[in-house]
């Protein structure tokens, strides 16, 4: 919403009221003004000349050499217009300054000739041809009128000066879509007194002639008022009104067209005329559409309407979008001379619904679907009724048809000072509160607040607590800490994330943030299986295009993407992790978003252990035992180099090298490891509190055993045989060499473990040292494995 | 002529001691001069058969002196010289102190987990839980729970992924998690609950299909707009440093009443004026208010006994701003250079 101070001040006394005061003081009271311009500031340095001297310039044919008199030099002027005449009075931009459409100019040379700035057309200080018909649109504006003189500035000569708000109106305050609505919160603000003479019934031709009829056929219109204003002489409307609905960013049309204008901008409530000859059967009949009706709007579109949409008819057809947008075939033209004023009320959804499905943002629908109380349309009449005798446009018919189709009784609210008191957390009176809500037209009746029409955002007490805080100032509300117990409740879940975010960090990976979605090119690239995925996937209904049609239900694309993406960028490495959901639906369409930590690593080393290290490493700082690593084959890993990890039959993840296949569809020409891990059961597995146990006072012992056997013997049976042989006074056992070599013999390797032994009960004797070894040595010959090199 | 040999021992080794140059070389001359197979252990000898009591008393003294004079002068000369020779080591072993340190690669954290952690870090030392909600909700949670009735304004500013399944959708806003807490929880209510939200639209360099906020709701008896404020203002504080200023102006949201929005003093000109605060000194931030009554009542809690408030605000903007992100897209790129930065 924009409106300017010219206009404020019909209804408030702004005088002692600086600009940045005003906005300053509106944007705290909860009206945000976004920026505000003063015309006379950005106008600056343009002024009034007179051509005194017109020469051809000496190196190019089509400029012009002038010279200027602004009264307090002579200026030399270099343009290319062609209406320029000797004595000519024009307007002059000078070094330094900004045109209304925002040309900064310059002194500078045109082929050796120093221009000290530029002649300007209507169009280059802001005004139109509606302000001065006589004006040429396309040349340099000569300027005819009497009482300008040479050296005024431009908004000196033309009265231009102004200062333009742009206001960002909340949707709860369409009444503040309004001059008069604004000016009020200008002055309960300020606390200055508001200045409106509500206009009167107005009438002046004192006998009806016009003969016309309304007919309401639908429950959406609440209201329809109607009156005749006959004689009507279409013509431009005065300066200072063509000023203020430019400052708002309307353009003046004629009289009649900017009245209803003037009228919606300063009251809030749209209005419409009608050209009365045009209506067939002098009718105007208000109904919803039949499907496929169609109006050629105001905006040269056709607008294809259907039975939820609302239009004013005449006896044939429809006029007007209701509310929206009027049709051509009715329209304000140079030769009407008889109208229709119609002031009325739609219900806001409708408004609202069929304004968005024609594309449509008017002016009067933006505000209709705010919402109007129909009680507030009399004023408007009357206001442009006013307006046609002031302006001496028409006569006014004594009729006014007036049909209501509402039942909305004036809203009271309790005045409860204690309670307004309490959830402010300041302490006013009674009176004061009752001073503030007077600012901004309650009344107030024993104990009862009486909620002006305008104003139908207001139901409750709480509603009542806004109005008086924000005029009050709420910053000058004094903050108070709270008093209470504090029971803290600690999230488990988020310490548990927390924790896997500083332990993979540690580990050398940086986090990454990816999008929750998902689609079938990608899952495709993936190399998953796309019917699987999509059987489990959460589709959206209104997807912005093929990126976002899916919830994704792996988080391997969006890792592999963060993968390639870096390794395209030439990253000699990227160790990269993620904590993020999938989602799924069950069958009962109930939705799961299970939390998984994702790692992808590639370079500086990486390989399957490196992932299966820090898996290893996280588990063990959370004490989880239970887990073992089973072989997998399955898309997108390699086939021989990938694993689940399972505890029990809870599946806590998988890992491994990336399929080959896959790393080409990502062109990636490296080794990717990637691991995806549950992070619910991982969480569940974790032991909170540690039980401590014994630090045994016995020396250790420790020996080495290198083992041959088949290469297909796993590390993992030798060692849950070494750990069910040698029992509980194993105390470590680690593998520190793998061997593979022909000289071992065909598929064949040796296999390195350092054994250490302690007891918690006594010290460990050799003859018992030995004895476990030579038991030890004969249940791995059961397995398989041989001592490499026998004692 | 024992004497004389004695002193031409002492007088020897003591020069060949003062000539000595390493501890090696030292110990071996005291091998040498104090040895079992050594000149001076041959003449104690020879003295060890001198007849004369008296002679042999004298001789043996002297003796004495000469073996403790010379085993002291190789005391003192090997602790000079094994100094002289750790000090030599050690400057051998200089190091250039400018050379670079072993790299131990640290990740790095996401710039809007840093945030959220130091965020959420304040509320829960301000007594608030973090609490966690689902971000595919039910049009009843996101909206209608929330005072946004189908056919609302307020819908239109929220462009809304709709799921296929019916009546579910993506949440465009963290408020919802509000309902479900004030259903399950008696008063009093202090939790924070940051997440996920998704809104259908295009993508650039303030837009994004998806960004995180975080949403904050104290319910409990007596609970005030100053309550709000000081609350907000001790956040701030806390965030921002002691000397940023906070300003509240009336706002709507269709779930609190009265409402506001939060400014802070602008952190890169200190409230003058500047590109980043668009000469406003002052920097939006955050929307917050005392909860609507008819969302506490459709939660089940009695307005007349308990008021609360609540705010929201997104992260991504709290992290632009921080850190000069001028693009939104740099969030979820992942690029290693932007990463690393953090």
């Amino acid at each position: 919403m924009k409106i300017s101070t010219d206009w404020l001040k019909e209804y408030a006394d702004l005088s002692n009221i600086t600009d940045a005061e005003l906005c300053s003081k509106l944007t705290m009271t909860g009206t945000n003004v976004e920026t505000y311009t003063n015309t006379s500031e950005r106008l600056k340095n343009i002024v009034i000349g007179k051509i005194v001297s017109i020469e051809k310039h000496k190196n190019a044919d089509n400029l012009s050499v002038c010279q200027v008199n602004i009264k307090t030099k002579t200026v030399q002027i270099i343009t290319s217009a062609t209406n320029i005449k000797q004595n000519a009075i024009i307007p002059v931009c000078l070094d330094g300054s900004t045109t209304a459409n925002g040309i900064k100019i310059k002194k500078s040379k045109f082929r050796g000739e120093i221009s000290d700035g530029m002649m300007c057309s209507l169009e280059e200080i802001g005004l139109s041809k509606a302000d001065f018909p006589y004006a040429d649109e396309n040349g340099i504006f000569l300027i005819e009128e009497p009482n300008c003189e040479v050296g005024q500035t431009v908004c000196e000569a033309f009265n231009l000066a102004d200062t333009i708000l742009e206001l960002e109106i909340t949707s709860n305050r369409p009444d503040c879509l309004s001059a008069v609505g604004l000016a009020r919160e200008v002055c309960a603000s300020f606390k200055i007194p508001f200045n409106l003479k509500p206009p009167k019934n107005f009438c002046t031709n004192k006998n009806e002639s016009g003969c016309f009829e309304v007919e309401v056929k639908s429950k959406n219109c609440l209201r329809y008022m109607a009156k005749v204003v006959e004689n009507v002489k279409i013509g431009p409307s005065p300066s200072w009104m063509k000023k203020r609905l430019k400052a708002c960013g309307i353009k003046p049309i004629n009289n009649i067209v900017d009245i209803t204008n003037y009228v919606l901008l300063e009251f809030g409530v749209p209005m419409h005329a009608f050209d009365l000859n045009k209506l067939s059967g002098n009718k105007i009949v208000v109904r919803q559409a039949q499907n496929n009706e169609t109006l050629e709007t105001l905006m040269h579109t056709t607008a294809i309407l259907n039975e939820n949409d609302l239009v004013v008819c005449d006896a044939e057809k429809p006029l007007v979008v209701a509310g929206i947008i009027g049709g051509t075939d009715s329209s304000i033209s140079s030769n009407t001379s008889t109208i229709l004023f119609e002031v009325a009320c739609f219900d806001k959804t409708c408004v609202r619904k069929t304004a968005q499905k024609i594309s449509a943002r008017t002016e009067s629908s933006i505000r209709f679907e705010k919402g109007i109380n129909p009680n507030c349309c009399e004023q408007s009449m009357n206001r442009a009724c006013e307006l046609i005798e002031i302006l001496k446009a028409g006569s006014v018919s004594p009729k006014t048809t007036d049909i209501k189709n509402y039942d909305i009784a004036t809203k009271t609210v309790n005045l409860d000072e204690n309670k307004i008191n309490n959830l402010i957390g300041f302490n006013l009176s009674k009176n004061e509160m009752i001073e503030i809500l007077n600012s901004l037209d309650f009344k107030t009746e024993n104990n009862q607040i009486i909620v002006p029409p305008h104003r139908i955002d207001i139901e409750n007490c709480a509603d009542i607590a806004e109005e008086i805080a924000r005029i009050y100032g709420y910053d000058k509300i004094e903050p108070a800490a709270q008093k209470f117990e504090i029971e803290p409740k600690t999230n488990l879940n988020w310490l548990f994330e927390n924790k896997l975010r500083q332990i993979f960090t540690a580990f050398g990976c940086d986090e990454t943030f990816s999008y929750s979605f998902s689609n079938i090119a990608e899952i495709e690239k993936t190399g998953l299986n796309v019917e699987t995925e999509l059987k489990k996937a959460v589709e959206i209904a209104n997807p912005f295009g093929e990126e976002t049609r899916f919830l994704k239900t792996s988080t391997i694309p969006a890792i592999m993407e963060s993968i390639a993406y870096n390794f395209k960028n030439k990253q000699k490495a990227a160790w990269l992790f993620e904590i993020g959901r999938t989602y799924e639906l069950t069958e009962q369409n109930k939705p799961l978003e299970p939390k998984k930590l994702t790692v992808g690593l590639y370079g500086n080393n990486a390989d399957f252990f490196t992932l299966k290290g820090m898996i290893e490493s996280m588990f063990n700082y959370f004490k989880i035992r239970s887990h073992n690593f089973k072989p997998l084959k399955q898309m997108p890993f390699h086939d021989y180099v990938a694993c689940e990890i399972l505890s029990g039959n809870t599946i806590l993840g998988k890992f491994g090298e990336i399929h080959p296949d896959v790393c080409k569809n990502f062109k990636l020409n490296c080794k990717v490891f990637v691991a995806v891990l549950n992070l619910e059961p991982i969480f569940n597995l974790k032991s909170e509190v540690v039980t401590l146990k014994p630090i045994s006072k016995f020396p250790q012992s420790s020996f080495d055993l290198t083992l041959l056997c088949d290469e297909n013997l796993t590390c993992g049976e030798i060692e849950q045989k070494i750990k069910k042989s040698v029992g509980n006074i194993l105390k470590s056992c680690e593998i520190f060499a793998i061997y593979k070599n022909e000289s071992l013999g065909e598929n064949l390797k040796s296999v390195s473990f350092n054994i250490t032994l302690q007891s918690q009960t006594h010290t460990l004797e050799k003859a018992e040292i030995e004895k476990t070894m030579n038991k030890l040595i004969e249940d791995l010959e059961q397995i398989g494995a041989t001592l490499k090199d026998k004692p | 002529m024992i004497k004389e040999t004695l002193n031409k021992i002492k007088n020897n080794a003591l020069n060949e001691i003062e000539n000595c140059n390493s501890t090696k070389s030292l110990l071996a001359l005291k091998t040498a001069v104090l040895g079992r197979k050594s000149e001076l252990t041959l003449t104690l000898k020879q003295i060890s058969n001198e007849t004369n009591p008296d002679a042999k008393k004298k001789l043996g003294q002297l003796a004495n002196e000469v073996k403790n004079c010379l085993s002291e002068a190789f005391e003192a000369n090997l602790k000079t010289l094994q100094l002289e020779e750790q000090q030599k080591k050690m400057e051998s072993e200089k190091v250039d102190v400018t050379m670079p340190g072993k790299n131990f690669l640290i990740g790095h954290l996401h710039p809007l987990t840093q945030v959220l952690n130091e965020i959420n870090s304040i509320f829960v030392s301000m007594g608030y839980s973090i609490v966690d909600g689902p971000e595919i909700e039910t049009d009843y949670y996101n909206f209608e729970a929330l005072n946004i009735p189908k056919n609302h304004p307020a819908r239109d500013t929220q462009d809304t992924f709709y799921l296929k399944a019916e009546n579910l959708l993506l949440r465009t806003q963290t408020s919802g998690v509000q309902i479900h807490v004030m259903e399950n929880t008696k008063p009093p209510v202090r939790i924070v609950s940051p997440g996920r939200v998704f809104r259908s639209d295009s993508v650039d360099a303030t837009h994004s299909p998806i960004f995180h906020q975080l949403e904050g709701l104290c319910v409990d008896k007596n609970v005030s707009m100053a309550n709000l404020k000081h609350t907000l203002q001790t956040f701030v504080k806390n965030f921002y440093g002691p000397s940023v200023k906070t300003r509240f102006r009336p706002h709507h949201f269709p779930f609190t009443e009265p409402s506001a929005e939060m400014d802070v003093s602008c952190f890169a000109c200190e409230g003058k004026g500047c590109s980043l605060c668009k000469n406003e000194g002052y920097i939006e931030i955050l929307g917050c208010g005392m909860v609507h009554c008819d969302v506490l009542k459709r939660c089940n809690i009695n307005p007349e006994v308990y008021t609360g408030f609540a705010f929201g605000f997104g992260i991504e903007r709290i992290a632009m701003l921080r850190h000069k992100i001028d693009d939104l897209r740099m969030f979820y790129k992942n690029n290693l250079d932007f990463l690393h930065q953090f």
